[in-house]
């Protein structure tokens, strides 16, 4: 636990709800290594999200901190950056403009930043869009832009929530691949919510599973098979994984007799 | 960064095929759509103009009672020869532009404040709404009693008429921004007046925008109702001496003087509109399906 960039420790957070506050995460930990990548799992609406909220600094926890290379950054911004579950994208602006807009607020100057933005562009193939409005965008580009305006920011802790969550099966697979490779160039560290288990199993160095609400860490699973994986293709102890995960999020396992459990 | 481009390079090239197909064509043609549909439509006013000539040239309506376009067209031709016409128009023009000025501008910042505070939205609200439950032309011999017969109540009366829809269209459009661009833009390190800046104001736009429109509506009902109770200058004043004159002619050219320049401001802000928010596509024309076989 020693080397890692990002721990989280002990976070509880209660949010309003119709009967009072409720408690949403009670007692999550987290140690991400320098340069690992880590997909979150769990029951919808179990609080993947408000996690990853409050490891970027959108909100203050009850109680628990978050820590960066051993510094308390909790209740802060800047130390990550992060993507939210759509893609959030600036209508009004250009592709480019969406892109370069963390930069340009942070004083950097016109010129530069879209000189800058221009070469990532060109990275997440989007060289051709680059002064497309979002609108004239598909589903798989716009989450790239999204994803560029994220790795923008020059962190080196990525905050992904379901990135791929609304797209189609054959586009989330492409851009799967595509994230994968672009993670092994720039060994970012990387954590990522996912509701799709193949997909963190082949993308993931370690899976950690929620519990249902209040979310707390139920399960971490390891995946030692080496980068790049496929989904199709992935080893034996790899989908061993996979079943754990299912198993433990009640997908599978339940006994042929038995009725199978609503969530 | 060079090193990571054999691998990123490649991948996205193939990775979505989509990417390659969907371009950004049609913008242009789009851009002559615009244009064509912003002609669409004018048919139906020559159409009536060209009844207008019809009847009067025909002899069905006495020309006291209603003049034929030429006789109008010559009485504004003398208008202009004489020097009162045009003197009158930018009165008026004048009036509507310092009025609407200082209304929008007035009406931005009360909207504003309501829309981003909850304080502000208590103080600015109720007051607001209390004007807007009161019409407009209702506060004019108010306003006399107040400022007397001069520039000042007229101006007012369109700051008034101009301020409400400004204000009500600028909180509807603050407060309909998408709550989650706050997330992003705390997110991206924004501080509230790049917020503001960057997210908000664009994001509102639209219907401070309509809401504009909407006002240089009413900003115009505001100077011919103003025009109609002191009237010293403007096209007001010309369609007072038209009156007591009993030339019918003058009248009907003040009155299509009226409707020129409301048109006229209206296409104004259509054009501001489609320039400032040629990022949105254009909405559909409502259309009932066809009758099912
Ligand atoms: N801003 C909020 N205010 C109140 N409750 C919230 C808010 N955001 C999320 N919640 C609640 O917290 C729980 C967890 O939400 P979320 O983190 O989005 O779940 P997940 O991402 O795992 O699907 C849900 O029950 C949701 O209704
Ligand atoms: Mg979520």
């Amino acid at each position: 636990m020693g080397d890692a960039l990002l721990e989280v420790r002990d976070m509880h957070l209660a949010l309003p709800a119709p009967g009072g506050p409720r408690s949403v995460l009670a007692g999550a930990d987290l140690a991400v290594p320098r340069g690992a990548f880590t997909c979150v799992v769990g029951p919808s609406g179990c609080g993947k999200s408000t996690l990853l909220g409050v490891v970027a600094g959108l909100r203050r926890p009850d109680r628990g901190a978050v820590l960066l290379d051993g510094r308390d950054v909790t209740g802060t911004t800047g130390h990550a950056a992060w993507m939210a579950q759509d893609d959030l994208l600036l209508e009004w602006r250009t592709v480019l403009d969406n892109v370069a807009l963390g930069l340009q607020v942070q004083g950097v100057r016109r010129r530069e930043a879209r000189a800058r933005v221009r070469d990532l562009l060109d990275e997440f193939g989007l060289a051709g869009h680059v002064d497309a409005r979002p609108s004239e965008l598909s589903g798989g580009l716009r989450q790239r832009a999204a994803l560029a305006r994220t790795v923008a920011q020059g962190r080196e802790l990525l905050l992904l929530d379901e990135p791929f969550g609304a797209l189609d099966a054959l586009t989330r697979l492409h851009l799967q691949r595509w994230l994968a490779a672009t993670w092994a160039a720039h060994r970012w560290t990387v954590v990522m919510v996912t509701h799709d288990v193949r997909e963190a199993v082949t993308l993931a160095d370690e899976v950690v599973r929620l519990s249902g609400q209040p979310a707390q860490i139920a399960a971490r699973y390891r995946v030692d098979e080496p980068h790049p994986r496929h989904p199709a293709g992935l080893g034996p102890a790899t989908r061993r994984v996979e079943q754990d995960v299912l198993t433990g999020l009640g997908v599978l396992g339940a006994p042929d007799d038995a009725p199978v459990p609503v969530p | 960064m060079t090193a990571t481009h054999g691998v990123t390079r490649r991948a996205p090239a193939g990775a979505d095929p989509v990417a390659a197909v969907a371009g950004t064509a049609g913008r242009s043609r789009g851009r002559r759509d615009g244009w064509r549909d912003g002609w669409r439509g004018w048919w139906s006013l020559g159409l009536v103009v060209v009844a207008w000539t019809v009847a009067t040239s025909a002899g069905a309506v006495a020309p006291q009672v209603l003049p034929g376009p030429a006789a109008v067209a010559r009485a504004g031709a003398e208008l202009v020869t004489a020097g009162t016409l045009l003197p009158a128009l930018a009165v008026s023009v004048g009036r509507l532009a310092v009025g609407a000025l200082l209304g929008t501008g007035l009406g931005l910042a009360l909207g504003l404040l309501a829309g981003l505070t909850r304080t502000g939205h208590d103080v600015v609200d109720r007051p607001v709404q209390a004007v807007r439950a009161v019409p407009f032309t209702a506060l004019t011999p108010l306003l006399v009693v107040w400022c007397g017969l001069g520039e000042t109540p007229k101006v007012l009366l369109v700051v008034i008429a101009t301020v409400v829809p400004v204000y009500v269209a600028t909180v509807q459009g603050v407060q309909g921004v998408d709550p989650r661009l706050r997330e992003l833009a705390v997110a991206q390190h924004l501080g509230r007046g790049a917020t503001l800046r960057r997210v908000v104001l664009p994001g509102a736009l639209p219907s401070v925008l309509a809401g504009v429109r909407l006002a240089l509506g009413t900003g115009w009902v505001a100077v011919i109702v103003a025009e109609q109770v002191a009237t010293d200058r403007g096209v007001g004043a010309l369609l007072a001496d038209a009156r007591t004159w009993a030339r019918t002619d003058v009248v009907l050219l003040c009155v299509a003087l009226y409707a020129v320049l409301g048109l006229l401001t209206d296409a104004l802000i259509r054009a501001t509109e489609q320039h400032a928010l040629r990022w949105r596509t254009p909405p559909a024309h409502p259309c009932l399906p066809k009758e099912p076989a």
